[in-house]
C-alpha cells in the first residue's frame, strides 16, 4: 500500500504537510515535470470509501475554480491509493479578512471573491455533485488570484444516500445537516456559501449561525449593507439562510448576480446595418433608429442590459414583432417594416461585447 | 495522414500497464498523438510521444513548460513518463481538431468567429505568460478547437516545441536558408507566424513574440492568407518592418465593416515591428473583452434558394425548417444555390428564423 514510504521517488518530499482529521496532505516536487504537487492519503484505511467518493467527484467536475487532479497513485489491489493534485500556491482564505484595513476597502474584493466561490460551486453543482463541506478552510486563492476549492472529502452525487450522523463544519453546515430526516442537498451548499461570505467579511461567524437551530444573522447583513455591499447580493445571502432548502437561491443564480455586478457598465453594443454602424456604451447610452416610414425604435443601455422601445411603424426582434419595450438578447437581428414590405424592410444586427470579470 | 505502418502504436496496445490505445489522432513535426483510455482514472486522455531521437530532447522540455500552466484555454498536462525506452506525455483529451483543419475548410472566417477564437487564444496565452512560459510556436496547428458546427472549446497546446524550429532557423542561416526551407517541414510551418526578432536573432524569443504570432494567426483567419506570405519570400517581408497589406476582402462587407475594423486594429497592434509597441497578452485579452461579437452556436446547411440577388433560404442539415438569409449577411462573394454554409440562427416565436452571419465553406476544387 502506498503509505508515504511507497510514494515513487519521482516525487521529492518538500518537508511540508497538513494533517487533517480525515486525511493528510504532503507537498512534493514532481522532479520529472518540475512542478509542485500535493499528495493526499486518507488517515484511516477504513475510510477509503470517502476517498473514492472524492476522486469520483473531482474527476467529474470541469472548473477553473476546482483543484486539478493529476493522478492517482494506485496499487494492484486498489485497497489504498494516494490522490495527486496540483499544489495551490498563494493565500489561504483564513487570512483574507486581515488584508483589508477598512470595511469600505473590503467591498470590491469581497464581491470578487464571492463571485469566484459561487462560480466554483455552481460548476460543482453542474456536474451533479454536492460539496457537503463548504467553509473557508476548503478554499484557497492561488498566485494568480484565482480561488480554488480543494477539499471534496464529503462530496456526494445528487441522490446519494446520506448518513445519519452529523458531518460538516459547525456554523457553516445548514440546519438539515443536524437532523436525520432531511436530505442534504445542493441547497445545503448555498447555506454554507453564505456563511462563508459572512465569515470572510467579518473574520468570524455571527452568533446566530453558531446556535442550533440557527437563525437569520440580521445584524451581520445590516453591516454589509452599511459598508456598501449591493442590496441584491445581501438579499441573496439572506435567502441562503432560509430554514427550508427550497427557499435558498441556487449557486448559479448567485454567480449570475455577482457577475452582472462586477461587469456593470462595461458592455459595448454594436448596431450594424448594410450602410451604418452605431456603438452604445455607458458614455453613449441611447440611440434612436428611424428607418424611414418603416419603423422607429429607441435603444438604450442601462449599464447591464440593452433595451429596445418600439416607437412607431413595425419593429421586429429576431423575427418577433414587438409592441412594448423589451430587453434585447445579446445577439439579435432587428427588422424595421412589415413583413409584407419584403426586400424593402431594413435590418440591423445587434451584438454585445463580452466583458469578463477581471480577477 | 500517417500510414498505419509508420504508427508506433496500434489500437489495443497498453502503455505503462495503464493506458489502452484506442486510435491514432494526429501527427505533427515531432510527435504522434493517440487517443487512450486511462484505466486508473477511468477517463479518455491524449497520449503523445516524440517520433525520433532529435525530437526527444525538446519533447521533455515542452512537457515541463505545459505542466506549469493551469487554464481552460491551455491543454492540461497530466503525466509524463518513460516506458520501454520511449517518453510519453499524457494530456487532457479534447474532442476536436486542430485549428489549421478548421481554417482549411473556409476561404476566410467571419469576424464573429475570428473574435471568438482570438479571445480564447489570448486568454490561454495570458495564463501561460503569467506562469512565465513562452509558447514560441503559436500557429493554427498548435491550437485545438471543438469540432464543427461551432468551435466552442479553444485550447493551446505544444508549448516550447518551437525551440526546434528556432534552432533549425539558426542552422538555416548558417547553411543557407533556401536549402533548409525546402527540407524542413517544421520551419516551413512555423515561419509565417514568426516575429521579426525571432528571425533576426533566433533564440531571443520574448513574451511579445507570442503576441506577434497571435496577430499573424488572426490575420490569416480574417483574410485566408498569411500576412507575409509563405516560404523564403516571407522572411524578407517580416523583417522589412513594413505592415502587411490590409486584406482586400475588408471593403466588401458593409454589414460587418465595423467589426472588421476593430479586429484589424488589434491585428495591427500585434504585428508591430518593435515588440515594445505590441500589447501584452493581458492587454490583448482586455481588447478582446471589448469586441462585440455573437457566440451563438452555429449550424450547417445548404443554400436551397436565392432570389432577386437579395435573399434566400438555407436547408439545414439538422432537418429543421428552412432558414431565411439576406445577402448582406452572407460572408462571401455571392450566394449560390447548392453552396454549403455554416450559419448562426436567430428566431423567436413563430416567424421564420433568420441566419447571420452565413459563412460559406470553401468550394472543393474539382
Amino acid at each position: 500500500m502506498p503509505r508515504w514510504s511507497l510514494i515513487p521517488s519521482r516525487y521529492q518530499y518538500l518537508g511540508e504537510a497538513k494533517v487533517g482529521g480525515q486525511s493528510t496532505v504532503r507537498f512534493y516536487r514532481d522532479k520529472r515535470l518540475e512542478r509542485d504537487v500535493a499528495i493526499k492519503l486518507i488517515n484511516d484505511i477504513r475510510d477509503m470509501k470517502r476517498m473514492r467518493g472524492e476522486v469520483r467527484a473531482l474527476s467529474s467536475i470541469r472548473s477553473k475554480h476546482v483543484i486539478e487532479v493529476y493522478d492517482l497513485l494506485d496499487t494492484p489491489s486498489s485497497l489504498d491509493f494516494a490522490l495527486l493534485t496540483e499544489r495551490l500556491s498563494g493565500h489561504d482564505l483564513s487570512s483574507w479578512r486581515a488584508r483589508y484595513a477598512s470595511n469600505g476597502d473590503l467591498v470590491a474584493p469581497l464581491l470578487k471573491i464571492a463571485f469566484q466561490i459561487s462560480a466554483g460551486l455552481s460548476d460543482v453543482h453542474a456536474a451533479g455533485v454536492t460539496h457537503g463541506d463548504v467553509n473557508p478552510t476548503n478554499m484557497r486563492e492561488d498566485s494568480n488570484g484565482i480561488v480554488k476549492l480543494f477539499d471534496f472529502g464529503l462530496a456526494r452525487f445528487v441522490g446519494a444516500v446520506t448518513t445519519n450522523t452529523f458531518i460538516g463544519t459547525r456554523g457553516f453546515a445548514a440546519p438539515e445537516c443536524y437532523t436525520t430526516h432531511e436530505a442534504i442537498s445542493q441547497a445545503s451548499d448555498s447555506y454554507a456559501y453564505a456563511a462563508t461570505i459572512l465569515w470572510l467579511a467579518e473574520g468570524s461567524l455571527p452568533a446566530e449561525l453558531l446556535s442550533v437551530p440557527s437563525s437569520i444573522p440580521s445584524s451581520s447583513l445590516t453591516r454589509l449593507r452599511s459598508w456598501g455591499v449591493p442590496e441584491d447580493f445581501v438579499q441573496l445571502l439572506e435567502r441562503c439562510f432560509s430554514a427550508s432548502g427550497g427557499a435558498r437561491p441556487p449557486l448559479v443564480e448567485i454567480r449570475s448576480a455577482l457577475h452582472n455586478e462586477l461587469i456593470r457598465g462595461r458592455h459595448r453594443g454594436r448596431l450594424c446595418s448594410s450602410s451604418n454602424s452605431y456603438e452604445l456604451s455607458t458614455s453613449h447610452n441611447g440611440i434612436q433608429i428611424k428607418a424611414g416610414t418603416l419603423g422607429d425604435a429607441i435603444i438604450t443601455y442601462d449599464s447591464l442590459h440593452f433595451n429596445v422601445n418600439p416607437m412607431s411603424g413595425s419593429v421586429a426582434v429576431n423575427s418577433q414583432l414587438i409592441t412594448a419595450p423589451m430587453r434585447l438578447p445579446a445577439s439579435s437581428v432587428l427588422a424595421f417594416g412589415d413583413p409584407s414590405e419584403g426586400a424593402a424592410r431594413r435590418y440591423y444586427t445587434f451584438d454585445v461585447s463580452h466583458p469578463e470579470v477581471v480577477l | 495522414m500517417t500510414p498505419a505502418s509508420q504508427r508506433i502504436h496500434q489500437s489495443g496496445d497498453v502503455v505503462d500497464d495503464r493506458y489502452q490505445v484506442d486510435s491514432f489522432i494526429d501527427e505533427g513535426g515531432m510527435q504522434q498523438v493517440y487517443r487512450c483510455r486511462d484505466s486508473t482514472l477511468d477517463r479518455d486522455v491524449a497520449l503523445k510521444f516524440p517520433k525520433n531521437k532529435s525530437a526527444s530532447a525538446r519533447f521533455r522540455r515542452s512537457c515541463i513548460l505545459s505542466a506549469q500552466i493551469n487554464h481552460p484555454n491551455v491543454a492540461k498536462t497530466l503525466d509524463y513518463f518513460e516506458f520501454q525506452g520511449r517518453e510519453y506525455l499524457i494530456e487532457e483529451l479534447i474532442a476536436g481538431e486542430n485549428m489549421h483543419a478548421l481554417l482549411e475548410r473556409y476561404d476566410r472566417l467571419d469576424p464573429f468567429l475570428v473574435a471568438h477564437l482570438a479571445h480564447h487564444l489570448a486568454k490561454g496565452l495570458a495564463a501561460s505568460h503569467r506562469a512565465g512560459v513562452l509558447h514560441r510556436d503559436l500557429k493554427p496547428s498548435n491550437a485545438i478547437v471543438a469540432l464543427e458546427p461551432w468551435p466552442e472549446i479553444v485550447k493551446i497546446t505544444d508549448f516550447g516545441i518551437a525551440k526546434m524550429a528556432d534552432e533549425e532557423l539558426t542552422a538555416a542561416i548558417e547553411f543557407g536558408i533556401e536549402k533548409s526551407i525546402t527540407t524542413s517541414a517544421t520551419l516551413v510551418g512555423a515561419l509565417p507566424y514568426m516575429s521579426p526578432e525571432l528571425i533576426n536573432s533566433p533564440g531571443t524569443a520574448e513574451l511579445k513574440s507570442d503576441v506577434w504570432s497571435i496577430g499573424a494567426v488572426m490575420y490569416e483567419m480574417l483574410s485566408g492568407t498569411k500576412p507575409f506570405g509563405i516560404g523564403l519570400a516571407a522572411v524578407g517581408k517580416i523583417v522589412s518592418g513594413n505592415s502587411p497589406p490590409k486584406p482586400a476582402c475588408f471593403g466588401a462587407s458593409q454589414q460587418f465593416g465595423a467589426h472588421l475594423d476593430e479586429l484589424w486594429s488589434i491585428v495591427e497592434a500585434c504585428l508591430q515591428f518593435d515588440p515594445s509597441g505590441r500589447p501584452s497578452a493581458d492587454e490583448l485579452v482586455r481588447r478582446c473583452d471589448d469586441l462585440c461579437y455573437s457566440s451563438c452556436v452555429r449550424r450547417i446547411g445548404t443554400i436551397s434558394s436565392f432570389q432577386f440577388s437579395a435573399y434566400g433560404f438555407i436547408a439545414p442539415d439538422d432537418g429543421l425548417s428552412n432558414v431565411f438569409f439576406h445577402k448582406d449577411s452572407y460572408y462571401g462573394a455571392s450566394p449560390r444555390v447548392g453552396q454549403r454554409v455554416s450559419f448562426a440562427c436567430f428566431s423567436s416565436g413563430t416567424a421564420a428564423p433568420r441566419a447571420i452571419p452565413v459563412l460559406p465553406f470553401r468550394e472543393s476544387k474539382t
